[in-house]
């Protein structure tokens, strides 16, 4: 009783504009909100300011080094990484992102169904999730490959299938929490409808954390779209793709090693900066955790 | 016909040591306008026997036997959407502790849009409740806990039930707190006309306000009797136990008693009746078989097999003497 009355006293206080105060104070949440923005920037306008056609190669401008013409050098085929690099975003970093969106879709209902459910519900999914959490998530991923063929989508949706269920998981546990909070009978003692009380009581308090898990993750699924990318299983070359270009520059890293620098870099700054950002959420809606 | 008439309630949890009987074959009814109070130790079983009522027993409980009947109807088995319907519309529950039931996310404007299910005139709800009605857009965590408690009273009322179950609805707030919200409950369910089922485990409190009093011990009741004359003759030894540990309003020095013995578990009930270990009047034969809750007197029930020896030892216990 004391105790409660005592946590209630000393929550910190609730609420977006908080939230956005403690975020405004923390450099490295800011570092990583400019980071991504210049990410999705570059994937959303990349293409229309690229300064030539990804595709175009010469024979006469192989393996370049920096130069006014190239200002991030030339592939083993001539072509113009800065171009390459601008235009893989779109890959590399929207599709992450899109698909990191309906992870968390899928993740959500899931989540939320099994959580405030309970009972048969909660058991029959969370075994498919045990299922699918038993093999290592990239080499599952890997064998639906596998299976599905090459090709991004095929990609997109391996890594879908696989990546769904840890954060189904997570966001079950956020929603038993908030289930055992009295609000939530209240608002069944005054007569709301399971689906409004989803909505109004349980979906607001799991939010935060479905954000900060995302944000977290997309680093993860750019890194492993790159990876499968790399391996030779996700974009299909001439198009580029920042793991791709790792991949054909492999040969040639005694040498030109800029031609993977390049890529590698690109794909190290945006995992970074949405690493960045998502520790800044996590921090801005759960000041109390932050300290752990 | 009586607004609500439970009878022989039996609300059982499955549990690691066996199954537990939270209410153990509990009748009463309440009519329209009434006050009812249910008093009892922690673990008696009268918030459960509210929530059964609300047809909100946690899991793992269920409703063994017994039948609730609400205005004519029976609700024992009635589907959840019939539920929904009465709950908040017919029947309205204030909570024992505001700054739990209160989600921190919304604001009160949000939290009586929901109970009432009206777009506006939440202003008029909360001065209904004694609120100025510009704490509409505060957080449930700006509010004081008489205040909270009084937006839960809001959110209890705000679509004018017939009856209103209160479990502990004073218990979280200080004393002086406590006598106004309890003034503004009363006054409150005076203008809407309702029932009021008021649980807590202070009979001090409880005989203040209530028309009658059911009495709760390990999941049954022991005594249910109009206020008056259970505060001024208890009618159960158990009764007379709890008036005994009462602090009277008009304090005259007297040493309070505690109950003696300690709450037994429902894990392991006594046999027969289940005040018998810690009853003063006990013998063999109360050891041997339950006593069945029966008229004592016009409007009087009691569970005891000695109530002719008990009487006459208690004779002057209460209040009013």
């Amino acid at each position: 009783m004391t105790v409660a009355a005592e946590a209630i006293w000393l929550a910190p206080e609730p609420g977006l504009r908080a939230s956005w105060r403690r975020f405004r104070r923390n450099h490295a949440a800011l570092a990583g909100l400019v980071l991504v923005s210049v990410v999705l920037a570059a994937a959303l306008f990349g293409p229309s300011v690229a300064p030539s056609d990804p595709l175009a190669g010469s024979l006469d401008a192989r393996h370049q080094g920096i130069s006014g013409d190239h200002w991030l050098g030339t592939d083993a085929l001539g072509r113009d990484q800065l171009a390459r690099i601008l235009h893989g975003a779109r890959v590399s970093v929207l599709t992450a992102v899109l698909l990191m969106s309906i992870i968390l879709v899928i993740a959500t209902v899931v989540g939320v169904a099994a959580g405030y459910a309970g009972g048969l519900l909660d058991a029959t999914l969370m075994r498919v999730v045990d299922v699918v959490l038993a093999f290592p998530s990239f080499i599952l991923a890997l064998a639906i490959t596998g299976v599905l063929g090459v090709g991004l989508d095929k990609v997109l949706i391996a890594l879908g299938a696989v990546w769904w269920a840890g954060f189904a998981r997570v966001i079950r546990g956020q929603v038993v929490a908030v289930r055992e909070r009295g609000f939530i009978d209240a608002a069944e003692a005054s007569g709301g409808t399971q689906l409004s009380i989803v909505r109004r009581h349980v979906l607001p308090h799991v939010a935060g954390v479905i954000l900060v898990l995302g944000t977290l993750d997309v680093g993860s699924i750019i890194l492993a779209l790159a990876g499968l990318s790399f391996l030779g299983f996700g974009q299909q070359p001439p198009d580029p793709e920042w793991g791709r270009m790792l991949f054909d520059a492999k040969p040639y890293l005694q040498t030109q090693p800029l031609e993977m620098i390049v890529p590698g870099s690109a794909i190290a700054i945006t995992v970074l900066g949405f690493n960045l950002l998502g520790d800044g959420l996590r921090d801005a809606f759960d000041p109390a955790g932050s300290a752990r | 016909m009586a607004l609500l008439e439970v009878n022989d309630l039996t609300t059982t949890f499955a549990t690691d040591r066996g199954p537990v009987r939270a209410c153990d074959g509990v009748s009463f009814e309440v009519e329209r306008g009434e006050v009812l109070g249910i008093v009892g130790e922690s673990g008696s079983g009268k918030t459960i026997a509210a929530l059964s009522v609300m047809g909100l027993v946690p899991p793992p409980g269920v409703i063994e036997r017994g039948s609730i009947r609400f205005d004519g109807e029976e609700l024992r088995g009635a589907p959840e959407h019939r539920y929904r319907d009465l709950r908040g519309r017919q029947i309205g529950m204030v909570f024992q502790d505001a700054g739990r039931a209160l989600d921190p996310v919304h604001t009160v404007r949000s939290h009586l849009r929901e109970a009432s299910g009206r777009q506006d005139d939440h202003g008029a709800l909360l001065q209904r409740v004694g609120l100025d009605a510009d704490l509409l857009d505060r957080y449930p965590y700006q509010l004081s806990g008489g205040q909270r408690q009084r937006v839960m009273i809001a959110i209890a009322i705000a679509r004018d039930p017939a009856l209103i179950i209160a479990d502990e609805p004073t218990t979280a707030v200080d004393a002086l707190t406590q006598v106004a919200l309890l003034a503004e409950l009363m006054r409150l369910r005076h203008e809407l006309g309702a029932a009021l089922i008021l649980v807590s485990h202070n009979l001090g409190l409880i005989s203040r306000v209530a028309d009658r009093v059911a009495v709760m011990y390990l999941g049954q009741i022991l005594e249910l009797s109009p206020t008056a004359e259970l505060v001024r003759e208890p009618g159960h030894p158990y009764s007379a136990a709890l008036l005994r540990a009462t602090v009277p309003l008009d304090g005259d020095g007297t040493r309070l008693e505690g109950v003696g013995g300690n709450p037994d578990s429902l894990l392991d009930p006594p046999s027969g009746c289940v005040f018998s270990r810690r009853c003063p009047h006990a013998d063999d034969s109360c050891a041997m078989s339950r006593p069945a809750l029966v008229a004592t007197a016009p409007g009087r029930h009691s569970a005891c097999h000695h109530l002719d020896r008990f009487a006459e030892a208690t004779r002057g216990v209460g209040y009013g003497s």
